[in-house]
């Protein structure tokens, strides 16, 4: 099911450490250390908070999750030969211990995994995993299904390395027949190499939509079970998977490959039209419903908040259950994202073990919880007092 | 001595710094050993060419392979690259003819079927001396296409076409895989369909 070597059976624990960043936006230099339970960055707006939890986000991706240029996170007016680095130490409860480090110039980016360097992205990812939270999340439900795909991806990727693998082969797949097809003139298109660049297609679209479909079930059920707790009424969330084969069922793999295939090369014409792939995975999608009703089009923004707030814990849960060990959170902007009940409704949920990276304008807002909590002070992108 | 660090920059994987490294040890070497080079260059150069049967790299029009008449010609593996071809050899399983691509095709890096020698592997084919056709691009997605691609067009003059999908990890070439492993692949290779 997933071949991330950490990954087994038994529940262990695992936590970000400490992070060190440099140059990175307006981080200059930080070193932070975290505790394994609830830790709170607090300073006003503009200070550096969400410039933090996009750091120790790279640190699970190598990616930016606000940027699609790595370059932007570079400081304003930064040398030609300026590196952004984040070094995070992730231990494991069984012992195990890695220095992720994660350095980006504008010749590149470099990943290090203890000391070691990673040639593959891949190499990064479930090593560290997590969740994140931010503002921008109702998008998510709101917005096109690139974001819902983007979500997915990002979760699943993180707890079976098979899924992450599948996603590369099929991106890169997609990219040779698009290219075949943008360029070809009708009469004149290279059918015989866009047959062939079906194959791949065919067999990385089947493996991705077996692993969406399971994964999208399991979240499914466990949203909805949250979402009844959260919001106790009659209403039941419901998520649907809308797969490019519109929700055919299959005996065996092999049966499910051969309808990717059908449908690849069925659509070679229609594709040489449109100059694209005009279907499979990269245009797949997720629904959600409200009691039968579509919650994109009629969710009220409160619906909408709860519905999010589901889908983060389900995701919680599930990449715990799946993976046999802990993800951690991490959550934009307290205030902005929940509700006083909310966010009652989250911490309330929250396993005792979770280790928790949150940021807020107003500390007080934790109530007692801050008794417990680690506080870091933010002003100006440096650290004011930590405790 | 410019000259020389900027043609020894040029080969691959030598940045600025290795070429001048190598051009100041050239200098410091004994005459004899730089002649030793240049000429073994020169000898190289002249004397190997391709294979105008398999595109193998060859001493003279045939590569000694081709030129072995002990070798099967019911059988030709079809790779990407000559160093695939070493990798073959090593394991010593392999009695039959091969046939090199030159690459695997690749629409976004402009590597068309024309680039490739595979209209040249459809003209040998012709003479209907080969049964078997083995082919065993790289199990990455450019490979599986480059092979699927080959089977449509040659299965109408060989027999029997069989795929070899070497290792699990994606984008893992011949030259890095053992010996062991290939011989497996060899004797577990099945038609593709
Ligand atoms: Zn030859």
């Amino acid at each position: 099911m997933n071949g991330w070597p950490e990954s087994g059976g038994c529940k262990i624990d695992m936590r970000l450490q400490s992070i060190s960043i440099r140059n990175f936006r307006n981080l200059e230099s930080l070193e932070l250390e975290f505790s394994s339970g609830l830790n709170v960055i607090h300073g006003l707006n503009g200070q550096g908070k969400t410039n933090l939890l996009e750091a120790m986000f790279y640190l699970v991706t190598g990616r930016s999750f606000r940027t699609h240029q790595d370059g932007a996170v570079l400081p304003l007016g930064a040398a030609a030969d300026a590196v952004a680095a984040i070094e995070g130490l992730v231990i494991r409860e069984n012992g195990g211990r890695n220095r992720l480090r994660v350095a980006i110039s504008r010749q590149g980016k470099r990943i290090l995994i203890d000391e070691k360097p990673v040639a593959q992205l891949a190499g990064l990812w479930g090593r560290l995993r997590a969740v994140l939270f931010t503002p921008d999340d109702l998008m998510i439900l709101k917005d096109g299904p690139a974001l819902r795909r983007r979500m997915i991806d990002i979760t699943l990727s993180q707890i079976d390395a098979g899924y992450l693998a599948a996603l590369q082969n099929y991106s890169r797949a997609l990219r040779q027949r698009n290219l075949l097809l943008r360029d070809a003139e009708e009469r004149r298109a290279p059918r015989d190499q866009i047959l062939a660049f079906n194959a791949p297609l065919a067999q990385w679209g089947a493996a991705i939509h077996e692993k969406r479909r399971r994964f999208l079930h399991d979240l499914g059920e466990r949203a909805a079970r949250l979402y009844a707790g959260i919001a106790p009424s009659s209403e039941t969330l419901e998520l649907e998977y809308r797969d490019a084969l519109h929700g055919k069922k299959f005996s065996s793999p092999e049966a499910a490959l051969t309808a990717w295939r059908k449908m690849m090369d069925g659509n070679i014409e229609t594709d040489i039209r449109r100059g694209q792939t005009l279907r499979g995975a990269h245009r797949e999608d997720m629904r959600l419903e409200l009691s039968g009703r579509d919650l994109r089009q009629f969710g009220s923004q409160g619906q909408l908040r709860t519905a999010m707030l589901s889908l983060r814990l389900a995701e919680l849960e599930l990449m715990r259950d799946w993976s046999g060990e802990p993800a951690i959170l991490m959550l934009d902007d307290l205030a902005s994202e929940l509700d006083a009940p909310r966010r009652n409704q989250l911490f309330t949920r929250l396993d005792a073990g979770l280790q928790t990276i949150l940021t807020t304008i107003d500390p007080e807002l934790l109530g007692s919880r801050l008794e417990n909590a680690r506080t870091i002070h933010l002003q100006d992108g440096r650290l004011i007092s930590t405790d | 001595m410019e000259a020389l660090v900027s043609e020894l920059n040029r080969l691959p994987t030598i940045g600025r710094r290795s070429a001048e490294r190598l051009a100041f040890h050239l200098l410091s070497s004994d005459l004899e050993d730089a002649q030793a080079l240049s000429r073994s260059i020169l000898e190289m150069r002249e004397r190997i060419g391709f294979c105008q049967q398999c595109h193998n790299i060859a001493e003279g029009e045939l590569c000694a392979i081709c030129r072995d008449g002990r070798r099967d010609p019911s059988t030709i593996c079809v790779v990407e690259d000559p160093r695939d071809v070493l990798a073959f050899e090593e394991t010593g399983a392999f009695h039959g003819l091969y046939h090199v691509l030159g690459g695997r095709l690749s629409p976004v890096k402009g590597v068309t079927p024309e680039k490739l020698h595979i209209h040249e592997l459809l003209e040998r084919l012709k003479s209907g001396a080969a049964r078997e056709l083995i082919l065993a691009t790289s199990p990455s997605v450019d490979g599986d296409a480059t092979a699927l691609y080959i089977r449509n067009l040659a299965q109408a003059r060989v027999e029997l076409i069989t795929r070899i999908g070497l290792g699990v990890s994606v984008g893992s070439s011949l030259d890095t895989t053992d010996s062991i492993t290939i011989q497996r692949s060899l004797e577990g290779r099945r038609g593709m369909h």
